[in-house]
């Protein structure tokens, strides 16, 4: 068996117009998983009635059933109640609802490790409970997570291939779609996994860089960690009866 | 004479933390510019009486006022007072991932809506006061115990509090660095700055205190101005403390 480099060649432009869908629908994916994984974050870190309980059930319904499923849902389901979307729609509206639910358990985690006595501090200085939210909790509760939520935004691009299943017109897509035309299937399938590892690799080592950038332990301790440091530093109890 | 009316008053002040009664009944008032030592052991319920003071634990009986107002625990009102009283903390609690400076600037600016340049003049000259003015732009992570603790100082103070509350605030720091922060807390004193302090330095508070307080089990078991309490206490509980603390 040959592997014919000619044809990956003539069909990479086309291969490229699905990249471009591909890129479309994570960017804005991993967005909106950014703010509802804070939104829901936040919402149970404050513990907050009735809403508190609504993302734990969001989250546990979420990460407990296949995406395909919520893709099937949106796209063959809905239109059942005379809502009709766009399959690009319910891609993005899929994972993002997907990314969303587990970036908030990224985010709980960072949200629930500022420590309390910062947010005592906030609150002896006057300030209101939104404004130690947005200049407390969540500037550190990021900070704290953001390693754990590039793991999140990774997994959207790569579920993003999920949505050949719709028809939405991404790499994944082309290269199926070409396959059942000129039978080049490993041609086809080696290549979208050789783009598909460069955009990962190129995803981790943007958010790598943006890790560093929010480290301000960094700016004076070469190699330590926000994540220990900041904890191990800030982290003394708060809660004293003497 | 005119009387003289308290700034700060605590009327039978009661917590407790499930069965664990900590205050029973704690009464104090507090004179402009004066400055009140809480001495006592640990678990006699001194943090805890000044943590009930700016409401970050809710109070089971009795009443502050401030001004001859009333404190009412609720959030806004709460959020009024703790402009009027600000709180050093034994552990810093600067927020590490804001600047020296920022961390001196967020309160005023969004707490009391002051716009910077109003703040920013101030800010450094606190810093300047407390000595760190060239730390203005570092975080605190790039501090000394004793450094961050001074800037928590300058925090507390740019929000211009008629009462500062200190909760054993060179608790947490090596022995070299208490000095830095005491002296500052001395010129604050020399300043005429209302203060209530819980130490377990009694050296400094028998220097920079106008009256002692001594605290056990929940109660106020002796006061005085310090040479009575530090020199000749009254009670046999005061005497007992002092000789295994000094």
């Amino acid at each position: 068996m040959s592997f014919d480099f000619g044809y990956i060649i003539d069909t990479l432009p086309l291969l490229l117009t699905g990249l471009k869908m591909t890129l479309f629908i994570s960017v804005f994916s991993i967005l909106f998983s950014l703010i509802i994984g804070m939104g829901g974050a936040v919402i149970r870190t404050l513990k907050i009635p009735v809403l508190s309980q609504l993302v734990v059930v969001y989250v546990d319904l979420i990460r407990n059933t296949p995406l395909l499923v919520h893709v099937f849902f949106l796209y063959f389901g809905l239109p059942a109640f005379g809502i009709k979307l766009s399959a690009v729609a319910v891609g993005i509206i899929a994972l993002s609802l997907w990314g969303g639910a587990f970036a908030a358990e990224n985010f709980r985690g960072g949200t629930d490790a500022v420590p309390h006595a910062l947010i005592e501090s906030g609150q002896s200085l006057g300030l209101s409970t939104w404004q130690i939210v947005s200049h407390v909790i969540i500037p550190l509760g990021f900070r704290i997570s953001f390693p754990a939520f590039s793991n999140t935004a990774v997994s959207v691009i790569k579920n993003s291939a999920y949505m050949t299943s719709i028809g939405v017109a991404e790499l994944t897509f082309m290269a199926v779609d070409r396959m059942a035309y000129d039978f080049k299937t490993y041609e086809m399938l080696l290549t979208i996994a050789v783009i598909y590892l460069i955009l990962i690799w190129g995803t981790s080592y943007l958010f790598g860089r943006i890790e560093r950038k929010l480290d301000f332990n960094n700016k004076t301790k070469k190699g330590s960690g926000l994540n220990g440091s900041v904890i191990k530093k800030f982290g003394l109890s708060s809660r004293r009866t003497d | 004479m005119e009387e003289r009316k308290p700034k700060l008053s605590i009327r039978n002040l009661q917590k407790q933390f499930g069965d664990n009664t900590i205050l029973r009944g704690v009464d104090i008032d507090v004179y402009s510019q004066e400055v009140i030592v809480i001495i006592g052991p640990s678990g006699s319920g001194k943090s805890t009486l000044l943590r009930c003071i700016n409401g970050l634990e809710s109070i089971n009986g009795g009443e502050v006022y401030i001004d001859d107002c009333k404190i009412e625990y609720t959030p806004s009102a709460l959020q009024q007072v703790r402009q009027r009283i600000g709180m050093v903390f034994q552990s810093y609690n600067l927020f590490p991932h804001l600047t020296v400076i920022e961390n001196l600037l967020l309160a005023p600016m969004k707490v009391q809506k002051r716009a910077k340049s109003e703040v920013l003049p101030q800010a450094r000259e606190l810093l300047e006061q407390v000595g760190l003015l060239d730390k203005a732009d570092s975080y605190p992570a790039q501090l000394s115990g004793g450094q961050q603790q001074r800037v928590a100082i300058a925090r507390s103070l740019v929000m211009n509090p008629e009462v500062l509350l200190f909760d054993e605030v060179t608790s947490a720091l090596d022995p070299e660095r208490v000095r830095d922060v005491l002296d500052v807390m001395k010129d604050l004193a020399s300043r005429g700055t209302t203060m209530l302090i819980v130490t377990h330095e009694m050296g400094f508070g028998r220097d920079v205190g106008d009256r002692i307080i001594f605290m056990d089990q929940g109660v106020i078991v002796e006061q005085g101005p310090p040479e009575v309490v530090f020199g000749n206490p009254q009670e046999e509980r005061t005497r007992q403390f002092l000789r295994n603390a000094m």
